[in-house]
């Protein structure tokens, strides 16, 4: 009687140990895949959540009200530009300041000398 | 007795003075230093005139070659080329100038003093206005390089305004009125270029001095945008 009980308890051991090894965990290893993309581009293939941590690279985009100005900081492009501009501005009034200068010397050359001097 | 004493002393004393003064007329006549018109010697009252007449002209000429070479070595507008060929000029003119005065010197004569004023006379005729000549030459050289200059001019402040009308649009009438000007100043190297191939000094000095007014009031208007914008001087 003993031994016949002994051997129904083992069956039913081995037969769960065999069931656990088979079937007794609950998550699927299939689903469980590593993301190999790089990062900033959009994963080919995920089961993670949509606001992954790829997704936090894009900056959504605002738009400035109608009738708003932006005011660019300063020490931006737009300031360098016209410092250039003005800097060459000046280069060429000095240029031209030189050249009436120039021109005037001539003028004043040309009156120095009298045509109508005769021996 | 006193009666005839001084009547004696008088007629001594008229006596003295005729003679003296008789002396005084006869004594360089005797001598040669002065002869009568036509006698033809180096001290004749005539011989003197002309002879210094002459000279006077001759210095007068000498004197205007000089004035003209002084001016023309210290223009600072004129090629070294020019200065060279236009004193050579004026030179050769002075060098035989200067030896017609020394004959006219020299003459002890009329007819020699007479060949030599002729001579210098003609001369002076022939050459009279080498000064006027030259003198067109060199002012159409510097309106030459004057247009160069002006026309350089133009196309820096055309320059200048392209860059203003980004820079300093408030001052936009003033920038449109520097527009006009370039346009009058293109007119005005015209009419210079003109005067320029015609040689008319005259012409040339007129359109300069046009070029001159109008590019002072240009930069008079390009200082009031320059202020008005702040955009520096250095």
């Amino acid at each position: 009687m003993y031994k016949i009980l002994i051997a129904i308890v083992g069956l039913v051991l081995v037969a769960g140990v065999v069931y656990f090894l088979t079937k007794g965990s609950t998550t699927n290893p299939q689903t469980i895949k590593i993301n190999n993309t790089p990062f900033g581009s959009a994963p080919t293939d995920s089961t993670g959540p949509s606001n992954s941590v790829n997704s936090v690279n894009t900056l959504p985009e605002t738009t400035a009200p109608q009738g708003t100005t932006i005011k660019p900081p300063t020490g931006t492009s737009q300031d360098t530009s016209q410092t250039a501009d003005k800097k060459q501005a000046t280069t060429l009034i000095n240029q031209t300041n030189a050249s009436a200068g120039e021109f005037d010397t001539m003028n004043n050359s040309a009156n120095q000398l009298d045509q109508n001097t005769s021996l | 007795m006193s009666h005839f004493i001084k009547n004696s002393s008088l007629k001594s004393v008229s006596f003295i003075m005729i003679t003296g003064l008789l002396s005084f007329i006869l004594l360089p006549i005797s001598v040669g230093a002065i002869t009568f018109p036509g006698g033809g010697t180096g001290t004749s009252p005539s011989f003197t005139t002309t002879q210094q007449a002459t000279l006077n002209l001759i210095n007068s000429a000498i004197n205007k070659l000089n004035a003209a070479e002084n001016k023309i070595q210290n223009n600072p507008s004129l090629s070294p080329s020019t200065k060279t060929s236009i004193l050579n000029d004026l030179n050769g003119i002075e060098a035989q100038l200067l030896a017609s005065k020394t004959a006219v010197e020299q003459a002890t004569t009329n007819a020699e003093l007479q060949v030599v004023s002729q001579e210098v006379s003609s001369y002076l005729k022939t050459n009279k206005d080498v000064i006027k000549n030259d003198f067109t030459l060199a002012i159409t050289e510097i309106g030459a390089n004057a247009s160069a200059k002006a026309k350089a001019y133009e196309e820096q402040i055309q320059q200048l305004l392209t860059v203003l009308a980004v820079t300093c649009p408030s001052q936009s009438s003033t920038i449109a009125t520097l527009t006009a000007q370039i346009t009058q100043l293109e007119t005005d190297i015209v009419a210079l270029n003109s005067a320029i191939k015609s040689k008319n000094a005259v012409a040339i000095k007129v359109e300069m001095k046009k070029i001159s007014t109008l590019m002072k009031s240009m930069s008079k208007n390009v200082k009031t945008i320059q202020t008005s914008c702040n955009i520096p001087t250095i």
